[in-house]
């Protein structure tokens, strides 16, 4: 009984945490309409910055959380607001989560240059000591946490219920133009929102990180410690603060418990597995509770310019090409190596995370759903890729292919029924879920890693790094052949009126559920024959190969250069494999400013048309009468498209 | 326009029906609510095969809910939905289209990163399966027999194209489209939108189609050509519910009318019927015999 | 919805400047490709009642979106006295005293009436005691209602809160559009009692209505806007007739 109650009120100091971190997340975006994938992050920067100003610099903990709660989050969320989310208003559902992720990795990119990973962050207690209650020990501390998770509560109450400003924030919920003809301006009350948002996230961050005691903090786990606030959010619709609240110390509560009951029962090593990955589950399983979203006609027209398709002759020759250029290439690089990687691998990997980027083409690009688990389905192909026929077999490629599409329909089915924004929830949550619990197993890939051989056809042999580079670069220009043929195909005209008007895609008497489904699974395949391939390429797949956070990084590159075509998913694949190489430090930095750069720039560089018409990839012949539309036909505010390469 | 059509008050479920044979479509006691207001109130209507049945009101009557309830996009808190004999009052949208249900937009919902072709394309891959597009070659999906410009493809076609594509084409020279089946859709100006919009419902073969506002963006010329096409579906057997602000137009071509005002619909008739019923022009003017309005009084 | 509405007492006349008149100088307007408004002149006399006629879609609200600062014209000007409204935002223009209430949603359905009229003090100089005094003499039914969500009341409360607003913000300018849209005619012929005195208080009104009688038995001065063109303008009693045929042409 007495243990019973010591997990309770575990749950109960945990779920505090969470619950702050929640409704910071349901203020902002109940305000802004824009979900803070970087709510965790910014949460980050407040515990390092707490632990640099009272560990580093001594200063008296009390002006530290002043310092951060009232004067750095504050203007930090100020700034955001202004400066990348104000000219969101009215963006497509994947351009806000994309700039928020930016956000992230931005965030996640400065921590790890200001406190290196090596270091050790151990902070003590803000007031030390303990007491008994009801035959229970308890810590000052965490009587602190669940204090303020309190008070945090009621001042939030009186705030929307009885001030001016907290009714208008309100009020910006049910009409920001109403508001405006009041007098009122919706942007600042918007600002007030991220302003609230961050300065809850920076003061979870700091509670948060006081209960890492024992094992200091550290960036990605101070980053994810709030996804549990996601779930919380989640259940509260994204707009109740009560619900959220509640169901934030629900969570609290469901973990310790299974922590404390269910974990003994299972080995230790799984038992590790599930406790990391039990935030995600909730967040999965509070998704799959929601209800169904229900189709609007929203009126909404394309208006972003449409990058050209390649036929079927062009795309031929320009893969014949590729696959030429390719060739010179390796002959060239046969033997060079860059930081003492030989080019060739360098290469191979570009090539199996285009295969990858090729993907997310056909899902973001084409039927507009965000998936960021794709190097799951990347890792677990590779992981196929070593065990199955003994590593370095076809079947391996093939079984990879297929659990891949199984997973990957799985992920996507309770899903489908939701909003964009949720189910870009849902793979995020499968995506850290599978990082977390499955790629973090010493049984999987840690220690040495999994070894994979090279790839053995019936006569034909691929252990050269000549000839392996070869092959990977036909899988890739095969991919790209593929995407494109489905583009061209019935298919592929379905995804994108899907993506154009989900409502008129319903009344024509197409299946939404279903063509997002399959949509997933083919994308879920690829990626799995991608990480097969990566894996023959470099032989040795590792945990860090496939990290959650790279992931995102590699999702950010795509859509800066262009998630629509083809030439965009060499360029990002080549950008990703060139700053792993040369600059890995950098490696979030620059896909974050890039992100938030081309915030405004609906299709990437390459959608960029001066820059289209001036570099233009060589194997395309510009061609005025295919696709374009007649002149005359539209307004110059549209206009016609611009010429992308394919 | 057609002076067989003595129905009584349209609506009364089980009413007499005006055409032949079952209505197509049947709504009976719908209602919406959002939030304290009504939308739509106890509507009854009634839509047969043969005719074009118009469904007029103020702005904010409830013309695009009951849409949005028929086409299934907006569940409703009561009443039924029949389309022809079954009751689709609980059934997804895309399994209504796949009976024969087809409609249209207010506002734009085209596919605007594909060419008019292409959207009209989907619509025609949705409905008709590959082992049937055979058939195209001879026909249009909403006529049996030979449609004019059949045999191999619409005039213009190139003799390579598909037999998808060129049926595609045609239906967009049926609209009024012909030869422009290669513009993007979102580049087009809003009355030829609007045409693709209609193209690509045609394109289903549909027994019932739902226009809302078509005519709205249309040139005096293309406003009469619509009201042509619109009769001669309805010729042809298809059941058209019409909802036009272009009164000209609903006068001309429909054969019988509704009139929707408070989410209540206050009159139905023929259109000579509702030019002259005072209720119908109390709801558009307010000349209501309640209205006391006693003038500048301060 | 037909329920009898007791015959608000109108607050006292404030004393006041004479109100800016409105001039609409060529405007063009569109929502992104559409062009709505096809050239609009238009010139509402300082503290008159000016009543804007049409049929749907013919660009009526969409001209006091552009008046009220929400839309800007692609071409033309709007000028408010002698301020034009060029780029100032909405609510700059709300705080120097333009009030708009837009067509069917002028209160925040989420909030109690109390809440709602909370937000009328943005307009500035205004205590919320002054506004909940003010608005309560004129519709004492919503005092009954202060604790109530305004979304869950029926179409007329709804309207009296969204125009009293109007009543106690003292503005100079009063944009309103479709006052009467979804309610009886008993209760939108006190709506336009009410407007008939905020004019007596000297106001400029412009307002866009579907209920012409209605909105004629107040007007000083009428136009018919159709097709994004204003078609006549004149005499209220002069627009009737054409206001008839306009809708139901044909």
């Amino acid at each position: 009984m007495t243990s019973f109650l010591q997990y309770t009120v575990f749950g109960v100091i945990l779920g505090a945490g969470f619950a702050i971190a929640a409704t910071g997340l349901v203020v902002t975006y109940t305000t802004s309409g824009v979900f803070n994938f970087a709510q965790g992050a910014v949460g980050m920067i407040a515990a390092f910055s707490y632990w640099e100003l009272v560990v580093g610099h001594h200063v008296p903990v009390l002006v530290a959380l002043v310092v951060i709660l009232l004067v750095g989050a504050p203007v930090a969320g100020a700034v955001v607001e202004r400066v990348f989310m104000r000219r969101l208003h009215g963006a497509t559902s994947e351009r806000p989560i994309m700039v928020t992720l930016g956000l992230t990795v931005i965030l996640t990119g400065v921590a790890t240059i200001v406190w290196p990973p090596s270091n050790q962050y151990q902070l003590a207690p803000i007031v030390s000591g303990t007491f008994r209650l009801v035959g229970i020990n308890l810590q000052y501390q965490q009587l602190l946490t669940i204090g303020i998770a309190v008070v945090l509560v009621v001042a939030l109450r009186f705030l929307f219920y009885s001030t001016r400003t907290g009714v208008g924030l309100r009020a910006v919920v049910d009409d920001p133009g109403l508001l405006a003809m009041a007098g009122a301006s919706p942007n600042v009350m918007s600002q007030y929102g991220w302003i609230l948002g961050f300065v809850m996230a920076a003061l979870a961050g700091v509670l948060l990180a006081l209960t890492q005691e024992q094992s200091g903090i550290s960036i990605t786990a101070m980053t994810l410690l709030v996804v549990n606030g996601y779930a919380a959010a989640v259940v509260g619709r994204l707009k109740s603060i009560p619900v959220t609240f509640v169901a934030a110390i629900g969570i609290g509560l469901a973990e310790e418990y299974i922590i404390y009951y269910a974990l003994p029962h299972v080995s230790q090593s799984l038992s590790s597995d599930i406790t990391l990955a039990l935030p995600m589950v909730f967040l999965f399983v509070a998704l799959v509770t929601l209800p169904s979203v229900r189709l609007r006609a929203a009126g909404r027209l394309t208006t972003a310019r449409v990058p050209r398709v390649p036929g079927g002759r062009e795309s031929l020759i320009g893969g014949a090409v590729f696959v030429a250029v390719a060739a010179v290439f390796a002959a060239v690089f046969a033997t060079t190596a860059v930081n003492s990687v030989p080019m060739l691998q360098l290469g191979g990997d570009t090539m199996t995370l285009g295969m990858v980027a090729l993907s997310l083409v056909l899902l973001i690009g084409y039927a507009g759903q965000v998936s960021l688990c794709q190097f799951s389905f990347m890792g677990i192909g590779a992981f196929l890729m070593g065990k199955v026929a003994g590593g370095g077999s076809l079947l391996g490629l093939l079984a990879a292919a297929g659990v891949c599409a199984l997973l990957g329909a799985l992920v996507a089915l309770p899903t489908i029924r939701l909003r964009d924004l949720y189910f870009a929830l849902a793979t995020f949550a499968f995506a850290d879920a599978v990082d977390q619990g499955f790629f973090g197993d010493a049984r999987v890939y840690g220690g040495p890693g999994v070894n994979v051989g090279r790839i053995v056809l019936p006569g034909l042999s691929f252990g050269g790094d000549k000839s392996e580079f070869l092959l990977v670069t036909v899988f890739f220009v095969l991919t790209a052949l593929l995407v494109l043929a489905i583009r061209r195909s019935l298919f592929g005209r379905r995804l994108v009126a899907m993506n154009d008007s989900p409502a008129a895609y319903a009344t024509i008497g197409l299946d939404l559920g279903f063509t997002k489904v399959a949509v997933f699974a083919i994308a879920a395949a690829m990626a799995g024959v991608a990480g097969g391939l990566y894996a023959t390429v470099n032989q040795t797949v590792g945990t860090s190969d496939f990290e959650f956070f790279s992931g995102i990084i590699f999702v950010l590159f795509v859509t800066v250069w262009s998630v629509r075509t083809v030439s965009g998913a060499f360029l990002a694949a080549l950008t990703y494999v060139l700053l792993t190489t040369f600059w890995q430090t950098g490696l979030g930095l620059v896909a974050g400013a890039g992100i938030i750069l081309i915030g405004r720039a609906a299709s990437g560089i390459l959608g960029i048309e001066w820059l289209v018409t001036t570099f233009r990839m060589p194997w395309v012949r510009r061609r005025d009468d295919a696709g374009a539309p007649a002149a005359g036909g539209g307004s110059p505010a549209i206009g016609g498209e611009a010429r992308v390469a394919g | 326009m057609s002076p067989a059509d003595q129905g009584g008050p349209a609506g009364t479920a089980g009413a007499a029906a005006p055409g032949s044979g079952p209505a197509a479509l049947s709504v009976s006691g719908v209602s919406v609510h959002f939030g304290g207001v009504a939308a739509l109130h106890a509507v009854n209507l009634e839509v047969w095969p043969g005719m074009v049945t118009g469904l007029i009101g103020p702005n904010g009557a409830g013309k695009t809910t009951l849409f949005n309830v028929i086409s299934g996009l907006q569940e409703p808190d009561r009443g039924t939905v029949r389309f022809f004999s079954t009751d689709v009052t609980r059934m997804r949208p895309h399994r209504r289209a796949r009976l024969g249900l087809a409609r249209t937009f207010q506002r734009l919902e085209l596919f605007g990163s594909l060419s008019a072709g292409e959207n009209v394309q989907v619509g025609l891959e949705s409905a008709v399966k590959w082992w049937q597009w055979r058939h195209l070659r001879s026909s249009l999906p909403w006529k049996s027999g030979n449609a004019p410009g059949g045999g191999d493809g619409a005039p213009g076609a190139d003799p390579g194209t598909s037999v998808v594509v060129a049926t595609a084409q045609r239906i967009l020279a049926e609209v009024g489209l012909g030869g422009r089946a290669d513009e993007l859709a979102s580049a087009m100006p809003t009355g030829s939108a609007r045409m693709v919009e209609l193209a690509r419902g045609l394109a289903l073969g549909p027994k019932l189609i739902l226009l809302d506002e078509p005519g709205s963006g249309l040139d005096e010329a293309e406003s009469s050509a619509l009201g042509d096409l619109l009769s001669s579906l309805a010729t042809g057997g298809m059941a058209v519910l019409l909802v036009e602000h272009d009164m000209e137009l609903v006068m001309r071509i429909c054969d019988r009318i509704h009139v929707l005002d408070f989410g209540e619909v206050i009159a139905s008739g023929t259109p000579e019927e509702i030019r002259a019923d005072p209720l119908v022009q109390a709801a558009y003017l307010g000349a209501g015999p309640n209205v006391a309005v006693t003038g500048r009084s301060g | 919805m037909t329920e009898p509405v007791p015959v608000p007492s109108l607050p006292p006349p404030l004393p006041g400047d004479r109100p800016p008149g409105i001039q609409v100088r060529g405007v063009h307007a569109a929502y992104g490709r559409i062009e709505v408004l096809h050239g609009v002149d238009l010139t509402v006399a300082a503290g008159s009642v000016f009543a804007l006629l049409g049929p749907n879609g013919g660009g009526k609200s969409t001209l006091l979106k552009v008046i009220g600062g929400q839309l800007r014209p692609t071409r033309g000007s709007v000028t408010i006295g002698d301020q034009p409204v060029g780029r100032r935002s909405v609510e700059r223009l709300a705080r120097t005293g333009l009030c708009s209430i837009p067509e069917g949603r002028g209160v925040f359905p989420n909030l109690t009436v109390r809440e709602n009229l909370r937000m009328w003090t943005y307009r500035g100089h205004l205590s919320m005691r002054t506004v909940e005094e003010r608005t309560y003499a004129a519709f004492p039914r919503l005092s009954e209602r202060r604790k109530q969500l305004a979304g869950s009341m029926s179409g007329g409360e709804q309207q009296m809160l969204a125009i009293s607003r109007a009543l106690v913000t003292d503005p100079s300018v009063l944009l309103l559009d479709e006052l009467s849209m979804g309610l009886a005619p008993l209760i939108v012929g006190e709506l336009y009692e009410l407007v008939a005195g905020l004019s007596g208080q000297g106001m400029t009104i412009l307002l866009v209505e579907q209920f012409v009688s209605a909105a004629l038995a107040v007007a000083d001065r009428a136009a018919i806007l159709v097709h994004g063109r204003i078609e006549q303008e004149g005499e209220p009693h002069r627009m009737a007739e054409a206001a008839l045929g306009a809708y139901l042409s044909g």
